[in-house]
């Protein structure tokens, strides 16, 4: 990505389903390259319809988005995406499921062993390369899906509410496991989630849609806090609460929107 | 206790009627007696003429298992992967399903002959759908997610099929392996008995044209163990290919 300021830019993006449904209408932000945005917004805001334009797995109704100051046609193969939903294949091993993209893009079986390896302990998975995913935890399966995308090296990294089904305290684990890596790679982080606590912890801006449909951004926030950042040291200081107030008072309105 | 009582009381009531059976005085021109039976197969042991038969039935199920999953896994995997196809060719393969496959077994005498293929063809007719089904059930059922997930790791159309169509198919598949061997045994079995040279049904359908009572119950009797026997190994090899899969229940 060298010299280029923007990894990914939406120009007017909008979105109109086969049944006339507006998701999205008129998008623009931009992601500069290395840094890490987050998308937030009340449930049901088409967010992640936003990533997966992105992704190039739904191609806009208007509009263009641009990777690396390209015009995306089909799909993004700069990208790595992280689903919300659990994606890993039942009938491979956790090895084999990191693996899986080495595999598909014709990594010899050696290589891949041993990347897949190596993976398996940087996401703390030593002991369960032999496990089937229906053996782990929700969170081992998270990390599982984590090394599965990272171990490709994509240059962008497409999140849509990963950690939204895990509870709490793993969530926090995620969290600083995802910065650990996340930190000195230079990765383009596009980050989609509801809880607004994450998408401050994790970012360094943060977009906030307003409530669908035809959901637009209603501001967008750049979060100043220092780097590298500990998840849990980074909620108490006073400019967390400073940041997560003014962009509490612009969400509060489109969360109550989104219930009326 | 209770685990002891079950197989004590299942035995018990097969003893009871066994025994109601040799004792109780029925006809044995209609019924013969089951130490008749017993003697039968063991006569058909000792000589030796059974396993030619047993052979034969075997191949023509082990044929007609392995063509009709084949082609109901190719048919399947294209119906349910390419939608023009599924919508095109769906109804006629519904209708085909909703025919009495018996009726087609004098077609594939003439057809085919006496010989193997009649029966491979008749049980292939049963197989197929089975595997069909299942296979096209499998492909249109893997999750959405699954599929986006490897096709942004890159994967080609055909590499979605291998890793992700294919194995998620295959537990449909395996998991309705006993129906498929069950089938493919029953349209060997029919097959023969219809007309044939040679085979379990064949044994069957001469005993009962001698009004041999015995040579009928033998023969079933021999095909029941045969069934549980390979049902059986089914199972083994279910459990190690679907290892991946959590305990139900």
């Amino acid at each position: 990505m060298d010299g280029v300021r923007d990894a990914i830019a939406l120009e007017s993006v909008t979105v109109t389903f086969g049944g006339g449904y507006t998701a999205v209408a008129d998008i623009t932000f931009a992601v500069p390259a290395g840094s890490f945005v987050s998308v937030v917004g009340p449930t049901g805001c088409g967010k992640s319809t936003v990533l997966n334009c992105v992704a190039g797995l739904c191609a806009p109704t208007t509009g263009q988005v641009l990777v690396a100051d390209r015009p995306l046609r089909g799909l993004n193969r700069a990208a790595g995406y992280l689903f919300q939903q659990d994606t890993l294949l039942p009938w491979k091993s956790v090895q084999d499921n990191i693996a899986l993209g080495l595999q598909i893009n014709g990594v010899g079986q050696k290589e891949r062993a041993r990347l897949s390896t190596e993976w398996a302990a940087r996401v703390g998975l030593e002991g369960f390369t032999n496990s089937y995913p229906h053996e782990l935890s929700g969170g081992m399966r998270k990390r599982t899906a984590l090394a599965q995308v990272w171990i490709t090296e994509p240059d962008i990294l497409l999140m849509d509410e990963p950690f939204g089904a895990l509870d709490v305290q793993t969530r926090q684990i995620m969290h600083s496991e995802l910065l650990r890596l996340w930190t000195g790679s230079g990765k383009t982080v596009l980050f989609v989630t509801h809880d607004l606590d994450e998408a401050v912890t994790l970012s360094d801006e943060v977009i906030v849609l307003s409530a669908g449909p035809a959901s637009h951004v209603l501001g967008r926030y750049p979060v100043g806090l220092p780097r590298p950042r500990d998840p849990i040291d980074t909620r108490m200081s006073t400019e967390y609460g400073e940041i997560y107030q003014s962009i509490w008072s612009a969400l509060r309105a489109e969360v109550l929107r989104g219930y009326a | 206790m209770r685990r002891l009582l079950i197989p004590l009381v299942q035995i018990g009531l097969v003893l009871a009627v066994l025994a109601n059976w040799e004792f109780g005085g029925y006809d044995e021109f209609f019924f013969s007696k089951p130490s008749s039976v017993l003697g039968r197969i063991e006569q058909w042991l000792a000589d030796g003429t059974m396993w030619a038969d047993l052979g034969v039935t075997l191949t023509e199920a082990g044929l007609a298992l392995l063509i009709g999953t084949a082609a109901g896994l190719v048919v399947g995997l294209a119906l349910g992967r390419v939608k023009f196809l599924g919508a095109v060719f769906s109804p006629f393969i519904k209708a085909l399903n909703a025919l009495p496959r018996v009726v087609l077994a004098p077609l594939f005498l003439l057809w085919f002959g006496l010989g193997v293929w009649s029966k491979v063809a008749f049980g292939v007719t049963l197989v197929f759908f089975v595997v069909f089904l299942n296979t096209y059930q499998g492909v249109r059922q893997v999750r959405r997610a699954l599929v986006d997930n490897a096709r942004m790791l890159g994967a080609t159309e055909t590499q979605l099929v291998r890793h992700v169509m294919l194995p998620s198919a295959l537990s449909w598949i395996f998991a309705s392996l006993h129906l498929s061997v069950g089938f493919a045994l029953v349209g060997a079995v029919v097959g023969e008995y219809l007309g044939a040279a040679a085979g379990m049904g064949y044994l069957i359908s001469q005993a009962q044209g001698t009004l041999d009572t015995t040579g009928v119950f033998a023969g079933i009797a021999v095909l029941t163990v045969v069934v549980l026997l390979v049902d059986f190994g089914v199972g083994l090899v279910e459990r190690e290919l679907l290892r991946w899969k959590p305990e139900e229940q």
